[in-house]
């Protein structure tokens, strides 16, 4: 026998199936329309390989992409590590689906200060705009972090807009995203938002696309309340040392920050297309 | 996460993809077991063919950004000169190397970059160790079938090309690039008429043999599969006529973007002329030059 209070439950369990049921269908549905993408293995900026920026294109219809890199942060008081992975498939022209994990040793004071462990992303690339004349290239990205990691806490939502601008050899990327926290410590901030600017361009004389180096600075958010803003500059290059093989490294350091400082990062790691 | 948050996402996703205007662009090149057998296996091929891949790329951006005349050839002639002395690896990244062609006539940039991607896979195929007659016919098959699938595939010729005034225009570049697109059709045919035990000899004497920059214009139709693969054409000869096809668009382009007698081209007019051409070739000509 059911009593009434366990039956109430079991239909609010229920309609709250139904309605994520629903909030998937939608998403899905959203995600599967399609527009444009390009054929790219050096130029395709994915962020954190190496460095924050990405660029505003999806990864081209039916190619897979997997990633992975070992991060090292040199903190105030402390450091953390730890390795990322990242898949990346072309669903249709112009959309890009994906998922990736990070994890950083310390999760438990990590979560503290707003740095995830362990959470699984998922996230959706669109091409809005391709690169005209007169036009930059535009992308918008929505993403949903899952508290899959050790002391994480509530699902967060990820937007971003991306541009792009072609000059020559050289491209100029501008990001910004904003990001709305699902559960957060009295300490924590609910929301954040990130700009980051950036450039990258071909290093061969011959123009040859094998070899990229980037830069980029970045204003985020303090994800600790009452601190200052953090502003980050990078730079790092791509390398391709496959037909669908790119050899990745980047380093960066956060100019301001107070306690939450990276005073230097440095990443490696490889992507490959398929 | 409030259901707010996640619906008015959803609902300004939504809203960005139907106000997107995007055009079909190519898929990534097709997979199967052969993929980059050129590559792994005939390393200094691969390397000489993405040399002429470079100029061809190289040479559509100057001539779509300044038009063909004696300054361009000079330099493309140079450029391509210090490729053949250290060839690339890897291919190229074509709308990296060509932007503004890729964006301000992005419809023959995908036609000719779709074209590449068939051709490097038709020699993909024809360079895999497990490759048999059969297997061959049979992937060849499906890869027409996939690169007939896209908006932007060149259908056959819709005439016999006129003569070409680019040749005069762009003596030397014209030169080096009617040698390299003859390669193509001879590291083809050099693959097609052995079985791999016998490829990589046939290949290196090839190379071995051949002049990258001769002093003398090539005949033109030497650089044509029909003439120059025989093997290619007697047993593929759809694929034969689709890489003429391609090769032709592009011998065309170039003739597109020659000058008149008189005066330089001007923007309208290499507008014009590369929108007649997408029409001629059936291809839509929306687009081209626009802002």
């Amino acid at each position: 026998m059911i009593s009434p209070a366990a039956g109430d439950c079991l239909r609010k369990e229920l309609v709250s199936v139904r309605i994520g049921r629903q909030r998937i269908l939608v998403v899905c549905a959203a995600l599967a329309l399609a527009a444009p993408s390009r054929a790219q293995v050096v130029s395709a900026l994915e962020p954190e390989r190496p460095i924050s920026m990405e660029d505003a294109h999806a990864i081209p219809y039916r190619a897979l992409g997997i990633s992975a890199d070992w991060t090292q942060n040199w903190r105030e008081g402390r450091n953390d590590y730890g390795p990322a992975l990242s898949f990346l498939y072309g669903a249709a022209r112009g959309l890009e689906l994906g998922a990736s994990v990070r994890w950083v040793t310390s999760p438990s004071v990590n979560s503290q200060r707003g740095i995830s462990s362990g959470d699984l992303v998922l996230h959706g690339l669109y091409d809005v705009h391709e690169e005209t004349a007169a036009w930059p290239a535009l992308a918008a990205r929505v993403g949903v972090e899952f508290p899959t990691g050790l002391d994480s806490r509530g699902t967060d939502l990820h937007l971003a807009a991306l541009a792009t601008r072609t000059f020559g050899t050289l491209r100029l990327h501008a990001n910004f995203a904003y990001t709305r926290l699902g559960d957060t410590t009295a300490s924590e901030k609910k929301d954040r938002l990130v700009a980051i600017a950036g450039v990258d361009f071909l290093t061969s004389s011959l123009g040859l696309t094998d070899s990229l180096l980037l830069a980029d600075v970045a204003v985020r958010s303090n994800p600790v309340r009452d601190e200052e803003t953090i502003v980050t500059l990078e730079a790092g290059e791509r390398l391709r040392i496959g037909n669908r093989t790119v050899l990745f490294a980047g380093a960066g350091s956060d100019l301001t920050g107070e306690r939450e400082k990276v005073h230097f990062r440095l990443r490696v790691g490889l992507s490959f297309y398929y | 996460m409030s259901r707010f948050c996640l619906a008015a996402s959803a609902a300004a996703f939504w809203l960005v993809v139907g106000l997107a205007e995007g055009q079909p662009e190519e898929p990534f090149p097709p997979k199967g077991d052969y993929n980059n057998s050129v590559h792994r296996f005939f390393p200094d091929l691969d390397a000489k063919l993405n040399t002429v891949r470079y100029g061809r790329w190289r040479a559509l951006e100057i001539a779509w950004v300044s038009g063909i005349d004696a300054r361009g050839d000079n330099e493309l002639s140079s450029y391509y000169l210090r490729l053949v002395s250290d060839p690339p690896r890897f291919d190229p990244e074509a709308f990296r190397v060509a932007p503004r062609f890729s964006r301000e006539a992005s419809v023959l940039f995908r036609a000719l970059h779709w074209g590449q991607v068939f051709e490097a896979q038709v020699l993909d195929i024809l360079a895999s160790p497990d490759s048999s007659p059969a297997l061959a016919s049979q992937r060849m098959t499906r890869l027409l079938a996939i690169y007939h699938r896209e908006p932007f595939a060149i259908r056959s010729p819709p005439s016999e090309p006129p003569p070409s005034p680019a040749v005069a225009a762009a003596p030397m570049s014209a030169r080096l690039l009617v040698a390299g697109t003859r390669l193509f059709t001879f590291a083809a045919e050099d693959l097609a008429a052995s079985d791999f035990g016998q490829q990589r000899w046939r290949v290196k004497k090839t190379l071995d043999d051949y002049d990258f920059t001769p002093s003398d214009l090539p005949p033109l139709e030497t650089a044509a599969y029909r003439v120059s693969a025989p093997t290619v054409q007697s047993r593929f000869p759809e694929i034969a006529a689709q890489l003429d096809a391609i090769a032709q668009l592009r011998r065309e382009l170039f003739d597109a973007l020659v000058p008149g007698p008189d005066a330089a081209l001007s923007r309208q007019d290499r507008n014009r002329r590369a929108r007649d051409l997408a029409r001629r070739w059936g291809l839509p000509a929306e687009g081209i030059g626009e802002r």
